[in-house]
């Protein structure tokens, strides 16, 4: 299944530590991984490096302050495919306070063109 | 690996996240913009303030060039490609401290710059601060406005003056002379009270020459061209105090001056102040039995601050304000002679020199008057 049709939407989830909880295998398909393969990895695996010290300095602004700047509004912004090149997508991120955390939730839509 | 094998590393890593989270808060609170680049020049960092002067959302200025988002201007051309800080830093400075313009919806407002160049794993980086100076950078223009007014002003009060003190004596010369006429050649057809009224005439004529004299001292210090040399203060200090003792030879005064005083400053006037001030602290121990004078340095707020203190009359602090105006006297002259210029003289000199003066006392138990004399203006220190 090609995640570069609009119409898919595919979930990806993160624990409050930054590691990949769960991700559809489609976009672990898109990002040339296999979806066994990412859980358990950093989050980082799939930003962009010139995204990275911004998403570690959000994430753990928003763990310590509880404060979002960046949940639940439309984002498009670059992921990173296992051979480094750069892919759009639109994100719709949220939190969910859970009994041992938090758990981070994205649905993200591949869009067609190639980003940087 | 156990589960509970990771717990150690889980915990680092909330601590790191912690710790994280803490510096983005305070980055993210602080009122000047940051924002750092990769070694491409594109942003991979910026704080609210920054996305708020560049008026975009912080997550699309990420990725974009930092010379791009910053449309900085100097002197009304826009700083682009390599001579951009941002690219700059990349490749050529490590350090930059500048000062730009930027505007944005219209609204043109000064900034001063300061990036320096960082290197991770061996790559350059570029951090840059702005900060918004346009109040104190408008500020300052027009206190230098004000002062410029302030010294046409003072200028024009001065030429007056003298002037004035001037045009003055000749007619006071023409008074002292005519009084001395009259004691002289009409002594005979004079009663002792008619005498007695022309000598306090000439008294007040001579009183009047003396504060007209004075004018003119105070006109001239301010007039006068500073020359700036290395000052040998300690030796100074001995020396007028010397001239003092040998003035009044009957006077035990103890006098203490520290040793290794210098400043830099113009000599002849350095002297007219110090001199003011030691011949103040002179006079008011007069009637002070074990008399003592002590001129020394200490340091307030990182700044040297000369002093000379006494354990003379002293003065009520609730006139302090007055002890430096111009014929201003704080004790009556049948108590302690003078005119009340000589404080006048110093704090004029030592403003002249870009320094403060100021003084501390109390009735009964001395005075200290304390200078600053900071150094040569552009002499870079």
């Amino acid at each position: 299944m090609e995640l570069t049709n609009r119409a898919l939407v595919a979930v990806l989830v993160a624990d409050h530590v930054g590691l990949i909880a769960h991700v559809d295998a489609p976009l672990a398909q898109a990002l040339g991984w296999c979806a066994h393969e990412l859980v358990g990895r950093p989050l980082a695996t799939i930003i962009p490096p010139h995204l990275q010290d911004a998403h570690h300095l959000g994430f753990s602004r928003f763990l310590t302050t509880h404060q979002p700047m960046v949940l639940e509004r439309r984002l498009t912004l670059s992921v990173a495919t296992r051979a480094g090149t750069e892919l759009s997508a639109e994100h719709v991120i949220t939190a969910i306070r859970i009994e041992t955390g938090w758990l981070f939730a994205a649905a993200i839509r591949m869009q067609d063109s190639h980003a940087g | 690996m156990p589960d509970d094998a990771l717990d150690p590393y889980i915990a680092l890593i909330g601590e790191l996240h912690a710790t994280l989270g803490r510096l983005g808060l305070a980055l993210s609170l602080a009122r000047d913009a940051f924002a750092w680049t990769d070694r491409q020049g594109r942003i991979v960092w910026c704080n609210p303030a920054f996305a708020r002067l560049v008026r975009a959302d912080h997550i699309a200025v990420l990725g974009t060039a930092l010379s791009d988002r910053l449309p900085l201007e100097r002197a009304g051309r826009r700083v682009v490609g390599d001579a951009h800080p941002a690219r700059r830093l990349l490749i050529a400075t490590d350090e930059l401290d500048e000062v730009y313009e930027l505007a944005f919806d219209g609204h043109r407002r000064v900034f001063a710059v300061y990036g320096r160049r960082g290197e991770i794993d061996g790559e350059p980086v570029a951090v840059l601060v702005i900060q918004d100076v346009t109040d104190s950078v408008r500020a300052r223009a027009e206190l230098e406005r004000l002062n410029a007014r302030l010294d046409a002003a003072n200028a024009e009060l001065e030429a007056f003056s003298y002037s004035v003190s001037h045009d003055l004596r000749t007619p006071l010369r023409a008074i002292d002379g005519f009084s001395q006429a009259l004691v002289e050649d009409y002594a005979r057809v004079l009663d002792r009270e008619g005498i007695d009224c022309l000598e306090r005439l000439r008294a007040a004529a001579r009183s009047m020459g003396r504060l007209i004299e004075d004018l003119q001292r105070l006109a001239r210090v301010t007039r006068a061209e500073l020359t700036w040399t290395d000052v040998d203060l300690s030796t100074m200090c001995r020396a007028i105090a010397a001239e003092l003792a040998a003035s009044e030879p009957d006077r035990a005064v103890e006098l203490v001056v520290a040793d290794g005083l210098t400043v830099r400053a113009d000599e002849r006037l350095l002297y007219q102040a110090v001199q003011n001030l030691i011949a103040n602290a002179w006079k008011f121990t007069g009637k002070t039995d074990r008399a003592r004078i002590e001129i020394g340095s200490m340091h307030e707020h990182g700044e040297p601050v000369l002093f000379v203190r006494d354990n003379g009359a002293g003065f009520d602090m609730a006139r302090a304000d007055k002890l430096f105006a111009a014929f201003e006297r704080l004790h009556s002259t049948s108590e302690f002679p003078g005119t009340g210029i000589g404080l006048a003289i110093a704090r004029r000199i030592i403003h002249r020199h870009g320094g403060r003066i100021w003084a501390e006392g109390e009735p009964g138990r001395g005075a200290t008057f304390y200078f600053t004399v900071p150094a040569e203006p552009g002499s870079g220190s």
